[in-house]
């Protein structure tokens, strides 16, 4: 479960206001290659992984990209607080603001909205973590392009945090991959063990009914 | 206060209070700690890691006391005044 | 060796750690790591990959060297210097500084 520290994890404090700069901002907060999408993403995907090196750093990553989601709603919060109305619609936040006011709603920086097409959760640990290293260098891209649009250094200090954090997620993915195939080459014959080769009790099956279809003892036998 | 003003913006990050001078440093002990978690996490055997991790835990637990102490709770359980003090500004995306 | 690392082949020179932040928070201003530069370059010459096979991927293993005090590694990102990428540090890559 999750606690919550009433403290950002990277200092944020924007004197300017910029509604335009933070339309496009947003976009790492309800976008494709945004927080949202990436802690959605590692903490659906720990789940279905084989070692506890995996679980660890998706899990911690997860966690991390949550206090990054907060970061930078507190950039597009702070560029946009205290503008009126008409320089909103004027410098292009005019839809969003008919529809959310100065709130902070998921959407990239054309406006749509967030949607789980954005994640992939594959429960395949290899497929996961390439996934996810993907993702990390998505991320570093989009923040490099922000960058690039603003000279605000109020704005540029916590986007370079937030870019380096992306580079050292990478290795961390990095990392658990090679421990993942590691552990999964230890097996000569197959990446992902067979459906039919695994057998687990059934939970949903009265012990009466509790045999295995495929032992070698009969079912009668079983059913002690 | 001069000093303190000069040392922090050479930090990157002008604050001027003491109360955010000493949140900053919180936030640079606990982020210290959440890098060390992650290398941990993928090299569990590191035992020279291990101990700076272990270091800087204590000294963020005592600065976060220190903190809490001071300027109200940091997580809601560490709450301990009359009125709930909790729901106190500022919030993380205010200040 | 097994007991110290995961990866024991990987690990045959480890360069000690050289930094360690003392006790008390007066000091997370001091380091007593030599430079960071020497460190730095493990980016350019990291643990070699031992092992490969075709249609894998690879990310060499870190190892750890110094660190930055706290509050300069707030500011780069990291405290790792061999991970401190900063954008726009090297022109002659415009993805990775």
């Amino acid at each position: 479960m999750w606690v919550y520290e009433k403290k950002l994890q990277y200092p944020v404090k924007i004197k300017n206001c910029n509604p335009r700069l933070a339309k496009y901002i947003i976009t790492q907060y309800g976008g494709p290659d945004g927080e949202l999408a990436a802690s959605l993403r590692y903490l659906s995907q720990r789940y279905s992984m084989p070692c506890e090196v995996a679980k660890a750093t998706l899990n911690d990553i997860g966690t991390e990209e949550l206090a990054h989601l907060e970061i930078v709603g507190t950039i597009v919060y702070q560029l946009t607080k205290g503008v009126p109305a008409k320089i909103l619609e004027k410098e292009g936040l005019g839809g969003y603001f008919a529809d959310h006011d100065r709130g902070i709603y998921p959407v990239n920086g054309d406006g749509v909205p967030f949607t789980a097409a954005y994640i992939g959760v594959k429960g395949d640990p290899i497929a996961d973590l390439t996934e996810d290293l993907a993702a990390e260098q998505k991320a570093r891209a989009t923040y490099e392009g922000l960058i690039n649009m603003t000279d605000d250094p109020d704005v540029i200090d916590p986007l370079r945090f937030l870019r380096e954090r992306e580079v050292v997620h990478f290795q961390r993915f990095g990392e658990a991959l090679r421990i993942v195939q590691e552990k999964l080459n230890e097996r000569p014959f197959y990446v992902k063990k067979p459906e039919y080769a695994e057998i687990s009790p059934a939970s949903n099956v009265s012990p009466a009914e509790k045999t295995n279809p495929y032992s070698n003892v009969s079912p009668a036998q079983q059913k002690k | 206060m001069l000093a303190s003003i000069i040392e922090d913006v050479i930090g990157g990050v002008c604050m001027y209070d003491a109360r955010e001078k000493m949140l900053k440093e919180l936030m640079a002990l606990e982020f210290m700690e959440i890098e060390l978690n992650l290398y941990l996490n993928t090299h569990p055997y590191d035992q020279q890691a291990f101990m700076i991790f272990r270091n800087t835990a204590e000294q963020a637990k005592m600065l976060r006391d220190n903190y809490e102490r001071m300027y109200g709770p940091i997580t809601a359980s560490a709450s301990n005044s009359f009125p709930w003090p909790w729901i106190e500004s500022p919030w993380p995306w205010e200040a | 060796m097994l007991g110290n690392n995961i990866m024991p082949e990987a690990y045959e020179n480890i360069p000690k750690a050289k930094a360690e932040t003392k006790a008390g928070a007066a000091d997370i201003y001091e380091v007593s790591c030599n430079g960071f530069d020497m460190c730095k370059l493990q980016y350019y010459n990291p643990q070699p990959i031992i092992g490969a096979r075709l249609a894998h991927a690879y990310v060499p293993f870190q190892c750890l060297n110094c660190l930055y005090p706290p509050l300069l590694g707030l500011k780069q990102g990291t405290i790792f210097p061999e991970l401190d990428r900063p954008y726009g540090a090297d022109p002659a890559y415009s993805y990775d500084g």
